[in-house]
């Protein structure tokens, strides 16, 4: 095998970016003794005995296979199926883990797919180019944002009739409520 | 923290990763008798995870530091979460040891570093193994959420040493949900061990594989690969859970308890080689609480 160095490419990340992660992180392990400190008793578990087990642990784990394990190590190309090096374009994208779980899910995604392939050669072997489309429904649009909109059109197209500008029908309106209010006091009477 | 509390940890920690590729080996040994053959000895795991530790590492020239930290991240929260599950004996919980939520939440951190692992190499196998692994994940977790509230419903908590010491007092199943749910945890930890029919963890054909896609690319002595992996522990924990919550005490129920303190050292070793997967044992708190079904040594 031969030998070689390995590639590193540069990260690139703000300050702010990096405290963000950071924050989240020490105020979930430091979760309780801040609230503690604030004067609220929560009952939830102390993050902080558990994320010094977890520390524990991982120096535990990396000092008992430092001691005992061979500290030997070697780089070698990844396998790749018989290709001579891996392209960043053999890597697995975002898409390649969400399309998974939007196939599983269809019947409630209800996904289309589509596609579209123009191949260079007469006997339609060879793929020149394509385009590829998945389409999932909008879930809270459709289920709740739209039932919930198409009610208060709705209930707005009912009010706008009402509200038609003819003054006989408001004299109308508070008649109808003059005695419906005489006939409640009556009842109620 | 108390002296017993610490001595609970030390010796819950030690059965987990000791007993664990024993359980690897019988399992594979039961599946050989299946299938009409004799099968490895039950101390093959051990022999391979030995050869494997003499082994140097290789690294794929991809490989960034997630290579080299993943694997001990990912050990390091399957032992913290194994303290979430007594094995040996039951003990005051201290801290957020022993809640449901925090044990499910190590298994994910596990499985998230184990899934950076799978893609850290550059290898489409390990990209295709992280994403079904996912994948499968995102069926499953519903479902552990659900059996796990219901357990946390049944025992009335959220801790899963109130959940054993009740067992253990209870004296008989507690109720018949908990069949219903012992059939549910079945099915959660053939998935979460990756075991046939969702994985096979002999397979190595890239059409197949689950588990074994997302560490194709690690070798020699990664805890990934090697030494009690976290498979056999994750699979332990499991077993535990889904044996100690659920069974009737049986000969249990007629031994005494001794106090789980250092002098008794001796006599709780005794009853894990008894019985390692049960909560044999019960702190003065539970003893206290516990039914009259539970008789006390002295």
């Amino acid at each position: 095998m031969r030998q070689k160095t390995p590639m590193r490419y540069p990260v690139r990340c703000s300050p702010a970016r990096q405290s963000l992660p950071a924050a989240c992180v020490l105020l979930g392990v430091f979760a309780c003794q801040i609230f503690i400190a604030a004067g609220y008793v929560i009952p939830f578990p102390d993050l902080l005995l558990v994320s010094i087990l977890l520390l524990f642990m991982a120096g535990l784990t990396y000092l008992v296979l430092y001691f005992t394990a061979s500290r030997e190590t070697r780089i070698s190309e990844t396998w790749g199926c018989g290709t001579k090096s891996q392209p960043a374009i053999t890597e697995y994208t975002g898409h390649g883990f969400s399309e998974p779980i939007v196939t599983i899910f269809a019947s409630v995604y209800r996904t289309k797919k589509s596609s579209t392939k123009v191949y260079s050669d007469k006997y339609n072997c060879l793929f020149a180019e394509g385009t590829a489309e998945i389409r999932l429904v909008a879930f809270f649009e459709e289920y709740i944002y739209r039932p919930i909109g198409t009610a208060a059109m709705k209930g707005a197209s009912v009010v706008a009739r009402m509200q038609n500008g003819c003054l006989d029908t408001y004299l109308l309106y508070v008649f109808i409520a003059v005695i419906g209010i005489i006939v409640f006091l009556g009842v109620v009477a | 923290m108390s002296a017993d509390f610490a001595l609970y940890c030390i010796l819950n920690t030690v059965v987990v990763v000791l007993i664990s590729p024993l359980f690897v080996s019988l399992v594979k040994k039961v599946k050989a008798w299946t299938q009409g053959r004799q099968g490895p000895s039950v101390f093959q795991t051990y022999y391979t995870l030995a050869k494997l530790l003499k082994k140097e590492t290789i690294y794929s020239p991809h490989a960034s530091w997630v290579s080299r930290v993943a694997p001990v991240a990912c050990m390091a929260a399957i032992l913290t979460a194994s303290l979430f599950v007594p094995l040996v004996y039951v003990t005051e919980p201290y801290g957020g040891i022993g809640n449901i939520i925090l044990f499910l939440y190590l298994l994910v951190v596990a499985r998230f570093f184990m899934a950076l692992l799978g893609l850290d190499a550059g290898s489409a196998f390990g990209g295709m193994g992280s994403s079904r692994e996912m994948s499968v994940s995102a069926v499953i977790e519903p479902t552990t959420i659900v059996v796990f509230a219901a357990l946390a419903f049944v025992f009335k908590s959220l801790n899963i040493f109130d959940m054993m010491a009740a067992a253990v007092s209870a004296g008989t199943l507690k109720t018949p949900i908990l069949i219903l749910l012992a059939i549910s945890l079945f099915i959660i930890l053939i998935v979460e061990t990756s075991r046939i029919p969702v994985d096979n963890p002999e397979t190595h054909l890239e059409l197949t594989m689950i588990h074994e896609g997302m560490i194709l690319e690690q070798s020699g002595k990664e805890p990934s690969r090697s030494w009690s992996s976290p498979r056999p522990s994750k699979q332990t924990l499991l077993m535990a859970l889904l044996i100690n919550p659920h069974r009737a005490r049986g000969a249990l129920q007629q031994r005494c308890l001794p106090q789980p303190s250092l002098p008794h050292l001796s006599s709780l070793c005794s009853r894990a080689a008894y019985s390692p997967l049960s909560s044999a044992s019960l702190s003065p708190r539970w003893q206290r609480c516990g039914s009259s079904g539970c008789r006390v040594s002295s």
